[in-house]
């Protein structure tokens, strides 16, 4: 089946088959940043925006994107850049998988919450996994980056 | 999950009629566990264009749309400000954000999935589904029955009330499935308390409220007997996650305080 919608910004049309999710039509697509890690809607590495929230693509049908925007790390590189400066001054870049679908995830986060809490903030990013930092690293980087904002 | 063909509905009317076809079409909501699902499914039919993902706020009910996602369910100042908050605390704390957003109101209730945060939280309240074409039912009604669903949930009909809700999840980790969800609410000296992922689906403690809310007065004793009651009369068992001991122990000390903390 066909399936038509704006890929950063870029109206896209992709063959699929009904059962195929997000995240193989991505990546079979060349958009690689896009992470597949547990595949099983947990870790949150496969996060991208659908409409501007982030949702993660390993648990979304690629069928019920048509006629939607979605948003990889590429349609916000600026800002993704921005973040990840936050993140290496603060010693969160590791082995850097979580990245990506974190950056997005904190792209959400600051245009849906004006101000957050540090409880909001831990609430919001959640489901983005990171094997590697034990997140006080993450979550000084995101608070840091947030403060600069206002 | 294989899936043959993917329909998107244009009318409540084609979407029954699809869905009554076959045995094997069936209706998505947000899809979220259909990927744990090893069925072969003819049609699945997508009801993202029927309007359905709308909540609305009427003087005396709150109208929640089956589409809508859980994420916006409680994001949403109506449903936050029903029993201070207690269902936002609860969908809230199912999964990430990235999946809440996927995962839909309607989804999870038709799954009747013993686990969820939400129904249990929900079923304290007096909340009625309606069905297209005609049904209508209690939500308590509807976990209770074990009939296939072949109507299409459309609402979530919330009736407004003033009273103060506790809800707690115990799992082994914060993105984990509960190990016991505990609800409890209380509106003008009377309560409810809903016991879920027992690991059963969720039930409310009707023996116990029947004893409580005939107390002229809530202490620490009573607390203590209609805890005791619960544990008798709400069927809790083991399985991978728990034991049937611990999550005895954990509905006790979680039914007392939800009580308390409801009561101050």
């Amino acid at each position: 089946m066909k399936v038509q919608f704006t890929l950063n910004g870029r109206n896209r049309i992709f063959e699929v088959s009904p059962d195929e999710y997000l995240l193989e039509t991505l990546r079979n697509n060349h958009i690689t940043s896009v992470r597949n890690g547990c595949d099983e809607s947990t870790c949150g590495v496969c996060t991208v925006l659908f409409d501007s929230k982030p949702v993660l693509s390993c648990t979304m049908l690629t069928a019920r994107v048509d006629g939607h925007h979605i948003t990889t790390v590429e349609g916000v590189q600026n800002e993704v850049e921005h973040i990840s400066h936050y993140f290496g001054d603060e010693g969160a870049d590791q082995c850097g998988f979580c990245n990506v679908g974190l950056a997005l995830t904190l792209h959400a986060l600051k245009s849906e919450i004006k101000d957050p809490t540090d409880e909001e903030i831990k609430t919001y990013i959640v489901g983005n996994l990171c094997r590697c930092s034990g997140y006080q690293a993450q979550f000084r980087a995101i608070k840091r980056f947030l403060g600069d904002q206002k | 999950m294989e899936i043959k063909t993917y329909h998107k509905a244009t009318s409540l009317k084609e979407a029954y009629q699809l869905l009554n076809a076959s045995t094997k079409n069936i209706l998505i909501g947000g899809g979220a566990w259909l990927k744990m699902s090893t069925q072969s499914v003819e049609t699945v039919i997508d009801l993202n264009a029927l309007n359905l993902n709308q909540i609305i706020d009427h003087d005396d009910y709150i109208e929640v749309g089956s589409m809508v996602t859980l994420h916006d369910f409680e994001s949403h100042e109506s449903i936050i400000s029903l029993g201070k908050g207690f269902l936002g605390t609860a969908v809230g704390s199912i999964m990430g954000v990235g999946f809440r957003n996927i995962a839909t109101v309607g989804g999870s209730i038709v799954g009747r999935y013993s686990f969820s945060d939400l129904i249990t939280s929900l079923v304290t309240l007096p909340v009625k589904l309606i069905f297209y074409p005609f049904k209508e039912m209690p939500l308590e009604s509807f976990l209770l029955s074990k009939e296939k669903v072949t109507d299409i949930l459309t609402h979530i009909i919330i009736e407004k009330r003033s009273g103060t809700g506790y809800f707690k999840k115990v799992s082994n980790s914060g993105l984990d499935f509960a190990i016991l969800n505990v609800a409890v609410f209380k509106e003008q000296g009377q309560y409810q308390i809903a016991i879920g992922s027992r690991p059963g689906g969720a039930l409310i403690a009707h023996e116990a409220l029947d004893f409580l809310n005939s107390q002229p007065l809530v202490n620490d004793e009573v607390i203590e007997q209609t805890a005791n009651i619960v544990l008798d009369t709400i069927k809790l068992g083991s399985n991978k996650a728990a034991s049937e001991e611990y999550r005895k122990a954990l509905a006790k000390a979680y039914v007392k305080r939800g009580i308390k903390e409801v009561s101050s």
